[in-house]
């Protein structure tokens, strides 16, 4: 456990010490500020505007920052070769692969928080604004998205190329809050009997993260009531803990018996 | 007894859109004793970092086995007790040589204060203990070099595979790196390193196997792979008769008088012993008798063109 945790206390430094990182909070914090000018321009909205976009920059910019930072993260140690030292060293190459997740899932996490608590200052200090329970856990159910979109940007980045990497976790990303769509096409073409395509759009409905189960963005900005939701607090960490857990033993699997360059 | 042995070691690759098979170490056998410094010598693409990369893990072999230290490949390693240093290092650039090598410390499981009293005993090793705070992005190559070689040491390894480590550096930087791994050789530490440079390998190795497109092409003690390349012997000698100077001309193949010093060249020593004792029955004076042997330089060249 020391060995992965000292690769993700590494994998942390090397992202705050990224450049890429601190342009990420700036443009974060201008959106933020941007909110507020467009609260002062929507007379009597303040407080819907300001957490709908508030928590869309937390949302698109901590997507953004998993993917940037996560595709490259394993790709760049295998070009660079610094990947051979650490493994000369005794590591194994699933604490290496398990270290750089953490890693990621650490920083984009800190940077969710920090966003989410500049967030929910923002609310406090505005006078036609409250804080609400479910602000918080609309925050802190992004960490759970970013959980799922880390362990999809490492899985890339461990078999493919940065670009394609990205490419292909942000696909992953929209299909995954589009996937109560996809059961609906689904049925809807199973009922014009192309089954075919149905039973395809079912499969990756499965194979596909719900990451739509983790925004609450609808509720916070329209005040509603969770409490009919309030139990899948407890599966959604398991949820996302589990599909994690999948996805990194896949690229656990195709690490293992590759041959570095 | 062998710290490091290595049995039919094989590595294929599939190149090309078709897969054709390129074979880039072909049953590669060799030992390397307790202590010694072995060198791994071979053009470009010989199979010399593929070797190590099969050694550490980095890559799996096509066939053929290896042990490290009594432990068969695959069999849990104990790689903590083995230290590796990459050709041309490119280590993690926004870490400084302090936190570059606590980095490791902390890998190999040693506490933050021992990983400190180690991290600030092998800087100053290495003579960077000045520029422990300064990111690796700002070091010079030399300085990466040194930094790696004192990340290859962290583990107190008994056993170091150094690739390339004189690579790019300046003479001086060359001449400290080979000082450095001499001091280890003192230490009782087996090396093995790779080098295109042959004049440390012949000062620094006692052992070297030459490699040549993935197959062994020698294999031995320097010293003997030289006196097996020795062509004649030179003979100085001076205050000799006139006719002493005419019958060793006759069986010289080559005379020059410099100065009234004559020099003979001759074919293989009982001739210069002969003649030697027939200059000191004359009373004259030998100033020098040498063997003109090549260097390894010269040595390797031959035997990798004769197997091209």
């Amino acid at each position: 456990m020391n060995k992965i945790l000292t690769i993700a206390f590494n994998t942390y430094r090397e992202s705050i010490r990224n450049k890429v990182f601190y342009i990420i909070i700036v443009f974060a914090m201008f959106l933020l500020s941007c909110s507020l000018i467009l609260a002062t321009l929507a007379l009597g909205e303040d407080d819907r505007i300001i957490k709908h976009v508030g928590l869309s920059a937390i949302n698109i910019f901590g997507l953004l920052m998993a993917i940037f930072v996560g595709v490259n993260l394993v790709y760049d140690e295998l070009e660079k070769r610094t990947v051979y030292t650490i493994i000369a060293s005794g590591v194994k190459r699933y604490e290496f692969l398990f270290g750089k997740f953490l890693g990621l899932f650490f920083t984009v996490g800190v940077n969710i928080l920090i966003m989410g608590f500049m967030l929910c200052l923002l609310v406090i200090a505005w006078p036609d604004c409250s804080l609400s329970a479910t602000l918080v856990l609309a925050i802190l159910l992004f960490l759970l998205e970013m959980l799922v979109i880390s362990a999809i940007a490492i899985l890339f980045s461990s078999f493919s190329t940065p670009i394609l990497s990205a490419v292909l976790t942000f696909m992953c990303c929209v299909i995954g809050h589009m996937s109560e769509d996809l059961l609906e096409w689904s049925k809807r073409l199973s009922e014009q009997g192309s089954a075919v395509f149905a039973k395809v759009l079912t499969v990756i409905y499965y194979i596909l993260p719900n990451l739509e189960i983790f925004n609450l963005k609808n509720q916070v900005i329209y005040s509603e009531d969770i409490g009919s939701i309030g139990h899948h607090f407890i599966t959604y960490p398991i949820y996302a803990i589990v599909y994690s857990g999948i996805l990194m033993l896949i690229a656990i699997l195709s690490f293992s018996r590759r041959d570095f360059k | 007894m062998s710290i490091l042995r290595i049995e039919n070691l094989t590595k294929e690759y599939s190149t090309g859109f078709f897969g054709r098979k390129f074979r880039a170490l072909n049953k590669l056998n060799l030992e390397v004793e307790e202590g010694e410094i072995f060198g791994f010598l071979g053009p470009n693409g010989a199979g010399k970092t593929t070797t190590i990369k099969i050694l550490l893990q980095i890559i799996f072999p096509s066939d053929g086995t290896a042990w490290l230290l009594n432990k068969k490949l695959g069999d849990s390693p104990e790689l903590h007790k083995i230290g590796y240093m990459p050709e041309n290092p490119y280590f993690y650039r926004f870490l400084t040589g302090n936190e570059f090598l606590m980095f490791y410390a902390r890998l190999i499981g040693l506490s933050y204060e021992e990983g400190q009293k180690k991290t600030d005993r092998l800087l100053d090793v290495v003579g960077l203990a000045t520029a422990k705070k300064t990111r690796l992005s700002d070091y010079s190559k030399g300085m990466v070099t040194r930094v790696g070689l004192a990340q290859s040491l962290i583990t107190d390894p008994t056993l170091l595979l150094l690739d390339e480590p004189m690579s790019g550096l300046d003479p001086i930087g060359r001449r400290e790196i080979r000082d450095l791994i001499a001091e280890l050789k003192e230490q009782k530490k087996t090396i093995f390193f790779c080098s295109h440079i042959l004049a440390d390998v012949e000062m620094l190795c006692d052992r070297v196997a030459i490699l040549n497109k993935g197959n062994l092409i020698k294999l031995g003690a320097v010293q003997d792979l030289l006196d097996s390349g020795t062509k004649h012997y030179t003979l100085s000698l001076d205050g000799l008769s006139q006719e002493k100077i005419d019958q060793i001309s006759s069986t010289a193949i080559k005379h020059e008088d410099i100065g009234g010093i004559h020099h003979f060249t001759v074919a293989n020593h009982e001739d210069a012993q002969n003649i030697a004792q027939n200059a000191i029955a004359d009373n004259a004076r030998i100033i020098e008798l040498r063997p003109e042997r090549g260097t390894l330089e010269d040595y390797f060249v031959r035997e990798v063109s004769t197997h091209e």
